[in-house]
């Protein structure tokens, strides 16, 4: 339940909103009132029904559902009714905790946004590359530290080792790591055809957001902060929040996150003297004149 | 009060500001004039969803579900690539004879601006920097002219002509055809034309200074020797081409060298607007505007328009523009005289001051004060005439020039072909009067539309249509297109190989920024399927034209430095030694005297600033561009003086007639104060029938006045009101500073334009800053930032450089992501540009002349990044708050657009998103057609993804270039290196040809803007308020010759008015430095009543 969770976090929690739109929906509000006002009819049918109602002209209320005044003199809800009032409140407390799941734990980024985990062209397992092969991170994503984006790799990239098997030799151009998987159509097929093979997305920030891998990296902050173990993802999810105040927390607050520029493509690194990396990054802040703002151009323009 | 205030400049900003009509009452009382959320109605469905195509923008993502998005991930891709970082190449193209030369930012793959390149030797030959300070390299800018700003919007235009066309006879439907088809008739009609030696061929093209494209068709003219040639375009060259001839004996082009000349007089010529390289004039002409360093030029403008030129002229006389011969030959008996006796001052004397002249006594006195001035100045003048006047009118001037001595100093003439006598060219009506013979059988037009504007009489249309194989290399399926067989798709400039012959004869290289979008061809690749060329690529054709210019074939190296560098270095045509007195003849012309006495009507046909000629028609940009003077959008009219639509009861906004000897067209009025009572002004290129979506019946076709041989200055003009009225968009009267009328703005402009004469300068640097409002020490309710940490951006604009060319603005646009809003939201007060240029007129409106001989000033409005921003104070949710570094910012999707902070801007500077202009409503606000999103798809690609694409009901405004910023402090420490002054250039500040924009940080003491804002002439504009901004004027010099001067300037110049005795001292300021501030104390001690509470000044007590 939880991987399907996982995968679909988003979706599940999306329902629960759903179902509460549905419920304010006009065509259901518009059912809702009709319902109840002719529960109504009915409960002051049979209120009238048990008194004498011949002495006193009906009122207004009455009137405007549609009671002959001459049967009625006043309205009393019948004792049954009680036993209803518990329902209501019942009701209206389960509705506000409900509610409240719905404002305060379903719509925070907490629950929306980690375990996205879109299903890829091509199984590609990080754990492997990254985590067995240990190949750094920026074989593929190389312009990480020049650009604001860390980039996909190009499908040559990957072609380096995985290059297919050439149709005429039967042997493949260069190095051959399993050349004939079925795993690497899509990859082959780009190679081959000229088009892009169609990685789908899973970090993703608002247009409005404009991140800059550079910036980071040079001031050392690790692939980790955001991404999480990525050297152990079979096939990679979003691990961290990546909603604002989650940015600006490190922005006011950076000393955890920094480390040596050195290490940060080393996922598992831990300071070697077993210093806190808090009191290290607090020495780099310093030394390198780190200064992360947290005012609203520094993302927004 | 004394009489000295009777005198004081006064300045507007419009007629209806002058008279205080009620739409300019209306417009003052409301930020927002009308009511914000009506849909627009005076425009029809069909028309906004056309304008929207103009500016689309990436579509949000709707729902909540998470859309997968995909990446499109290169197959290969080179290391030097990188995703979404611009990758500049030097690029260049022509476009109407104007040759540019470019930087390309191309993003991922896809152009998306424009920069001028500064290392074009002709451009780096002239630095307009404020400095010499060998800090060149990062600051250089080239600039560019806003037309070319505007061409990258064009690469995207979903109306350029996108399918190979055909018709079977004339008349018939055009189909689509393919290029099988079309090759194959090609080859069938060669063996035609080649038995024929070419006597079937017809070939009609624009004028071209494109080396290969000369080199091919001289190719071409030696394999079919019959062949014809015409020659065409709208804006011609031919009476300039005439005119050296007449004065050298040979064709060369001119070159001006305006940083020489100590005096520059234009007779009629907008240097740096018509002009084709006026740009580099510009950069030149500002190069002359440095008072610090003592270069300061004096530009006399005679012209009977007023054009840009005009109003950054020191002193602008007005006469009607088919006198200035007359003027020009005056002027030369003048200076005759004056170089004969050897006296050339002109002494000041005793006598009445310009602003108490007739209009005779006007002519007659800058004739002795020019002549004087030019004659004084020998072999450092420059005399120049409008490209539109007679060649014997410029073989004079020419003569002038020589007997100055300014021939090889101040003007080069350079050994450059006319590509119209290199080909044997004939005018458009000899090739009409061929077309019409009937032996064309084969008519090859290589672009340029020539069938709009073409003079009625010609036919040319039918003639054309007559023709049995014609082809057109067509931009847009235009009014040419309707009448030619087969209609060719032409590659945008951004799309193909070229190259092009810069204003030094330079060899500057194009190289394709990305491939045809729309399938188009260039010129080169047609002309190569004409004859049908083994060696089809055009790459191969420029390339080895480019060996053949650097005088030996280009090896791989020299070829990759020339892509890389745009230009072959040590490439530029030899100036010719020829004498420019030639000219013996004599053109008719009336005595000096008399020439005000020109009562004859006459109108000038100009190339619009907008259109040009009708080439940029379906160009938003360029559409909603404020013409400099008149600040008209979306339309031309005809500009006459405020005499003349008095004496022929004409009233702005009314259409007129304008008739010459039957020919009649329909035009609007609008009045621009300072053209000559005689001159009617009008733009070309408007009232396009197929422009495109955009440009589609906008405006008024005026061209149906020209005949084949009239030239664009007619005489001879009657004009009549029809009463009808007609609804003109203008935005001098939006975002106005001060709401006061009429009165308060006389009093207020002197403060926020500051203007003085080079005199009082030199007798008072710091005029300027004493020219705000006296006020007690300023206090301030918050307490004021910490600004000394980090970096400081701030700017400067030197209103002595500026001279209103409007680049700036479409740079701005371009980086932004600002949208087209439409003619009826300009109308409204609505135009989202973030930057803007004042147009203030300065005059005496009590004096008659005084409404008809303004002075006009320009002053570029954007965002000043106040430190204590108002915007900031009233906004309810910190949508609008500060960075360290001292800009204003504006997060976009925090906004929710209560409009309080447009409401308590006092520059006015902030914009309101009506409507989402970026996003397609879709017919019936719901379904998109296939098409729309096509178009959609295309349009966005001119997006800067760099800044967020603002939707509706936000408010957006200048960011100093914040992603400029941002990127450059980025990359700064991904080097690992401090920033240095010029790495981060704003929008403006790189497309101003005259370097008037400097940015960078106020911190660095050695920055330029460090620097400039403590130039004496440096002031804040409202620093009355406290609110301190970032970006500072400089103060506009006038250096108008002593003789010239009105009295208002005289008694500046001479260091105030002595009747009028402040008690200075007391006030802690000095005494020389305070005489000239007089003229606004005046109005603020002597008209305004003192709020309660005030600290009193001293000076007050001394009254």
């Amino acid at each position: 339940m939880y991987a399907v969770y996982r995968r679909n976090g988003f979706t599940l929690s999306c329902a629960i909103c759903i179902n509460t739109q549905l419920l304010f929906l006009r065509r259901w509000r518009l059912l809702g009132l009709r319902l109840f006002v002719a529960g109504s009819k009915m409960l002051l049918k049979d209120a009238a029904c048990g008194y004498d109602t011949d002495r006193v002209a009906g009122n207004a209320f009455s009137k405007s559902f549609g009671i002959r005044p001459s049967t009625m003199n006043r309205f009393l809800f019948p004792r049954w009714v009680n036993k209803f009032l518990l329902v209501l409140g019942f009701l209206a407390l389960g509705g506000g905790a409900y509610a409240g799941v719905v404002f305060l734990g379903a719509t925070d980024p907490k629950t929306l946004n980690p375990g996205y985990q879109p299903v890829q062209p091509v199984p590609f397992s990080h754990k492997i590359h990254a985590g067995q092969l240990k190949m750094d991170c920026r074989y593929c994503h190389t312009s990480v530290e020049k650009a604001a984006h860390a980039s996909v790799p190009p499908t040559s990239t990957c072609i380096n080792c995985h290059s297919p098997l050439e149709k005429a030799t039967g042997t493949p151009a260069l190095a051959a790591v399993h050349p004939d998987s079925p795993k690497l159509k899509a990859l082959h097929q780009s190679w081959e055809s000229g088009n892009s093979v169609p990685w789908a997305r899973i970090h993703r920030l608002p247009d409005f957001v404009y991140f800059n891998h550079a910036a980071h990296i040079s001031s050392g902050v690790s692939c980790v902060t955001c991404h999480d173990r990525i050297d152990k993802m079979e096939v990679v999810y979003q691990a961290k929040e990546l909603s604002m105040t989650w940015c600006v927390d490190c922005h006011r607050n950076p000393e955890p996150h920094l480390r040596p520029v050195e290490f940060v493509t080393k996922l598992d690194w831990k300071p070697e003297d077993g210093t806190d990396p808090a009191v290290l990054g607090a020495q780099l802040k310093k030394d390198k004149n780190i200064n992360p703002l947290a005012n609203c151009a520094v993302c927004h323009r | 009060m004394t009489k000295g205030s009777d005198n004081r400049s006064t300045y507007w900003r419009s007629l209806n500001e002058l008279e205080n009509t009620p739409e300019f009452e209306q417009f003052m009382h409301r930020e927002f004039p009308v009511a914000a959320s009506e849909f627009p109605d005076g425009i029809s469905r069909r028309r906004w969803l056309q304008l929207m195509s103009a500016s689309l923008a990436l579509a949000g993502f709707a729902g909540c579900r998470y859309q997968t998005e995909q990446f499109a991930a290169l197959v290969g891709r080179s290391d030097q690539r990188l995703p979404g970082i611009p990758m500049m190449f030097a690029t260049s193209f022509e476009w109407a004879g104007r040759a540019v030369h470019l930087l390309a930012g191309n993003v991922d793959g896809r152009p998306i601006k424009l920069e001028g390149n500064a290392q074009y030797p002709l451009t780096a030959s002239v630095d307009p920097s404020p400095f010499n300070d060998g800090k060149e390299s990062s600051f250089a800018t080239a600039g560019t002219d806003a037309y070319t700003q505007a061409c990258i919007l064009q690469l995207y235009d979903p109306d350029r002509c996108d399918q190979l066309l055909s018709r079977s006879a004339a008349g018939k439907e055009a189909t689509e055809s393919n290029w099988d088809t079309f090759e194959r008739s090609v080859r069938d009609r060669l063996e035609v034309i080649k038995a024929n030696a070419g006597a079937s061929l017809a070939i009609l093209v624009p004028p071209t200074r494109s080396p290969s494209l000369r080199r091919m068709l001289g190719e071409i003219k030696t394999l079919f020797p019959q062949a014809t040639f015409g020659r065409h375009s709208l804006v011609s060259d031919r009476h300039f081409a005439a005119g050296i001839k007449l004065a050298a004996g040979r064709y060369g082009e001119a070159l001006w060298r305006f940083e020489k000349a100590a005096v520059i007089c234009s007779l009629d010529s907008d240097i740096f607007a018509q002009e084709p390289a006026g740009m580099v004039y510009a950069r030149q002409y500002s190069l002359g505007r440095d008072p610090k360093t003592g270069s300061m030029n004096r530009m006399y403008s005679i012209e009977g328009q007023y054009s840009m030129t005009g109003a950054s002229a020191d002193s602008r006389l007005s006469i009607p523009t088919h006198q200035i011969g007359s003027f020009a030959v005056e002027l030369e008996k003048r200076i005759d005289a004056k170089i004969a006796a050897g006296a050339a001052t002109a002494e000041a004397k005793s006598e009445a001051t310009w602003d108490k002249l007739d209009a005779a006594a006007r002519i007659e006195r800058t004739l002795d004060v020019l002549s004087s001035d030019l004659v004084a100045n020998q072999g450092k003048s420059a005399v120049i005439v409008g490209r539109h006047q007679p060649a014997e009118v410029q073989a004079i001037v020419w003569r002038i020039n020589q007997k100055l001595g300014n021939v090889g100093k101040t003007v080069e003439i350079l050994d450059i072909q006319d590509d119209q006598e290199m080909l044997g060219s004939v005018s458009l009506k000899e090739f009409a009067d061929k077309l019409a013979s009937g032996k064309v059988e084969d008519l090859w037009i290589l672009g340029g539309n020539p069938v709009y504007g073409a003079a009625e009489e010609l036919k040319l249309g039918e003639k054309i249509a007559a023709v049995a194989h014609s082809v057109y290399l067509a931009d847009y399926v235009d009014e040419t297109a309707a009448f030619c067989r087969n209609i060719v798709p032409a590659a945008h400039p951004l799309e193909c190989w070229s190259d092009v012959m810069g204003a030094d004869g330079g060899y500057g290289i194009g190289q394709p920024q990305i491939l045809p979008l729309l399938g188009g061809k260039s010129v080169l690749e047609l002309l190569a399927m004409l004859v049908q060329a083994e060696d089809r690529d055009p790459q191969n054709y420029v390339r080895s034209t480019a060996g053949v210019v650097a005088g030996s074939k280009l090896g791989d190296q020299q070829w990759k430095k020339l892509l890389h560098d745009g230009y072959l270095e040590s490439v530029a045509a030899k100036p010719l030694s020829v004498k420019l007195d030639q000219f013996q003849g004599e053109v008719a012309v009336k005595p000096a005297a008399e020439i005000s006495q020109v009562k004859d009507l006459e109108i000038v046909i100009l190339p619009s600033e907008s259109v040009y000629d009708g080439r940029f028609a379906n160009n938003g940009w360029l559409q909603e561009l404020p013409q400099s003077v008149s600040k008209l959008v979306w339309d031309n009219a005809a500009l006459v003086s405020a005499e003349l639509a008095e004496s022929k009861r004409l009233s702005q906004g009314d259409i007129a007639v304008v008739r010459v000897n039957g020919r009649s067209v329909e035009l609007p009025i609008f009045v621009v104060p300072g053209i000559n009572p005689t001159t009617i002004v009008t733009q070309m290129g408007y009232g396009r029938k197929s422009a495109g979506r955009v440009g589609n019946d906008v405006g008024h076709d005026v061209t149906p006045l020209l005949t084949a041989e009239s030239g664009t200055v007619i005489t001879g003009v009657e004009i009549a009101s029809t009463t009808r009225p007609y609804k003109l968009a203008t935005t001098q009267d939006h975002f106005s500073i001060d709401q006061g009328g009429l009165v308060e703005t006389s009093k207020r402009a002197v403060r926020l334009v500051r203007e003085g004469t080079y005199e009082q300068y030199k007798h008072n640097d710091s005029f300027a800053e004493h020219m705000g409002i006296h006020h007690p020490p300023l206090e301030s309710l918050w307490t004021p930032p910490d600004v000394a940490q980090g970096h400081a951006w701030a700017m400067t604009i030197d209103l002595n450089k500026c001279i209103g060319c409007n680049s700036c603005v479409i740079a701005c646009q371009a980086e932004n992501n600002v949208p087209v809003v439409g003619k009826e939201q300009v109308a409204r007060g609505r135009e989202m540009h973030w930057l803007r240029i004042d147009r203030y007129f300065q005059g005496d409106p009590s004096f008659k002349s005084g409404v008809n001989d303004p002075k006009v000033v320009f002053q570029p409005v954007a965002c000043v990044h106040c430190e204590m921003a108002p915007c900031e104070q009233v906004c309810p949710v910190a949508a609008t708050v500060h960075t360290e570094d001292g800009i204003n910012a504006m997060a976009y999707n925090r906004c929710v657009g209560t409009r309080y902070c447009a409401n308590n801007c006092p520059y006015k500077v902030r914009r309101f998103n009506y409507f989402n202009y970026n996003k397609p409503y879709g017919y019936y606000y719901g379904w998109i057609d296939y098409r729309e999103d096509a178009n959609r798809k295309l349009q966005q690609l001119v997006l800067n993804p760099e800044v967020t694409v603002r939707g509706r009901g936000v408010m957006e405004k200048c960011t100093y270039c914040i992603q400029r910023v941002q990127n450059g402090k980025i990359a700064a420490k991904a080097d690992g290196r401090e920033l240095k002054d010029g790495d981060i250039k704003t929008a403006c500040q790189a497309a101003c040809p005259s370097q008037a924009i400097v940015f960078g940080d106020r911190n660095d003491a050695s920055s330029r803007v460090a620097v400039l804002q403590k130039d004496p002439r440096a002031y804040a504009m409202l620093e009355e308020l406290n609110i301190k901004p970032r970006t500072l004027y400089l103060a506009r010099l006038r250096n108008v010759h002593p003789r010239l001067m009105t009295q208002d300037q005289v008694d500046h110049a001479t260091g105030g008015h002595g009747d009028h005795g402040h008690g200075h001292d007391e006030h802690g300021h000095d005494d020389k430095a305070h005489g000239d501030a007089h003229g606004a104390a005046e109005g603020e001690h002597g008209a305004e009543t003192k709020p309660a509470g005030d600290a009193k000044p001293a000076e007050e007590a001394a009254h």
